[in-house]
């Protein structure tokens, strides 16, 4: 540090004379110190607050933003899976059957409210998917099973291999219409398709398969026999369809 | 027992409304702030009315204190404010920044104290206030507030508005100057 001091002149120095105030100047200094103390609060902390008013509402908007974005994020995958699953049921529909009033009333606002949808916004995509898709059902009973029971529905409840519910493959349409059911968990809808395929009996199959050939369509007649076949060996075809 | 408080977090106290805060820093550097003035006036009256000056000035800025640097350093400041404004208020500004020449250092004696400097202690320490007082006022005021103070180079520097090497340039010199003074009156 290289700082000059004298030691002993230091020594020397201390011990001179100790001179110190006189008792009224230290009482005049003291009184004077009590009543300011006393008389008004410090007004540095105002100075203070005053200082750290900027960063701290700065830190505060940081941190809402953040939050905000936080909370976008983690909402935008899941309404990003309700958003596919009712564009491609509103494909569905669109190229089949007109949407009901109702189901084009409640899909507006929750395509707008992609970003920001709520459970329970979700919750009514899925339900007024699950309308419109009963709709369907009830004006295409005359067209094959197949056509609404898809793949990955039968995916999404691995142990639905009963022999009464047959599962045949699905169409790529149905696949992209089905998986975001599957895959968001739609498991109403599933639930109710895979208790249709419980409830076609046999009979009601053979039936089916029946039409199809009076319809001229022998292949598809010929994949649902052996589809059926496959699902029911030891079941006894009848004469017409062996 | 818990630690003494330090001067600083004392004069937080203090502008928080704790006067007991003051009074104890009050009386921690009385003293030494009542000599480093009194040494530098040569009169006791001024030194008491500088004296009390400097400790209103501390009490009306309880609510600006911050700790930026020792307290010491803080109420030195104002003590040497307040010994400018004395000085240029009776035309004693001259001898503010006056410095002794080199040659002055060259033919002072060695760092040696004489031996029969620690005969009379009494005697002694009653030439080396007198030759504290014969000091070039810079000099001076730069050894006071080393042995009053008990400042560092950088705080005197910082308490009188000067370089660190002016400073121990000026130790040097009162150093020098007062071992002469006491060599000689030996």
């Amino acid at each position: 540090m290289n700082e000059p001091r004298d030691q002993e002149l230091s020594r020397l120095y201390r011990e001179t004379e100790t001179l110190e105030p006189p008792r009224r100047i230290d009482d005049a200094i003291l009184a004077a110190s009590r009543r300011t103390a006393d008389s008004r609060p410090r007004p540095v902390r105002a100075g203070l607050v005053r200082r750290l008013s900027a960063p701290m509402a700065l830190a505060a908007t940081v941190l809402l933003t953040f939050t905000v974005t936080l909370m976008v994020f983690q909402d935008a995958p899941e309404a990003d899976k309700a958003q596919t699953g009712m564009k491609a049921g509103g494909a569905d529909s669109r190229a089949e059957k007109p949407v009901p009033a109702e189901a084009k009333s409640a899909r507006a606002p929750q395509a707008e409210s992609r970003r920001d949808a709520p459970s329970t916004q979700l919750r009514e995509a899925i339900d007024t998917l699950g309308k419109r898709q009963g709709l369907q059902e009830s004006q295409e009973s005359q067209e094959p099973r197949r056509a609404r029971e898809s793949e990955p529905m039968r995916a999404s409840r691995p142990t639905q291999s009963a022999p009464s519910a047959p599962a045949p493959s699905a169409s790529p349409r149905q696949e992209a219409a089905s998986t975001p059911r599957s895959a968001g968990g739609v498991g109403a809808l599933a639930g109710r398709s895979a208790d249709e395929a419980k409830e076609r009996s046999p009979e009601k199959w053979l039936e089916d398969i029946r039409k199809l050939k009076a319809q001229d369509k022998t292949p598809e007649a010929e994949r649902e026999l052996a589809e059926f076949r496959k699902r029911y060996p030891e079941y006894r075809l009848p004469e017409d369809l062996r | 027992m818990g630690r003494e408080s330090s001067d600083e977090e004392l004069m937080l106290r203090y502008g928080d409304g704790d006067a007991g805060a003051f009074e104890a820093l009050y009386h921690r550097h009385r003293g030494p702030v009542y000599r480093f003035l009194l040494r530098q006036i040569a009169d006791s009256a001024v030194a008491e009315e500088l004296f009390q000056d400097v400790w209103m000035r501390v009490v009306d800025s309880r609510g600006r204190y911050e700790i930026r640097a020792k307290f010491t350093s803080w109420v030195y400041t104002i003590a040497h404010n307040r010994l400018m404004d004395f000085y240029r208020a009776n035309g004693r500004a001259k001898f503010l920044n006056q410095e002794e020449s080199e040659a002055a250092l060259e033919n002072a004696p060695g760092d040696e104290m004489p031996a029969d400097l620690r005969l009379d202690r009494k005697r002694t320490g009653e030439r080396l206030l007198a030759a504290i007082s014969e000091l070039p006022a810079a000099q001076r005021e730069a050894f006071l507030l080393q042995q009053e103070g008990d400042m560092s180079l950088e705080e005197i520097a910082g308490a009188t508005g000067v370089n660190r090497e002016t400073v121990k340039s000026r130790l040097r010199y009162a150093f020098a100057k007062l071992r002469a003074t006491l060599g000689k009156a030996s």
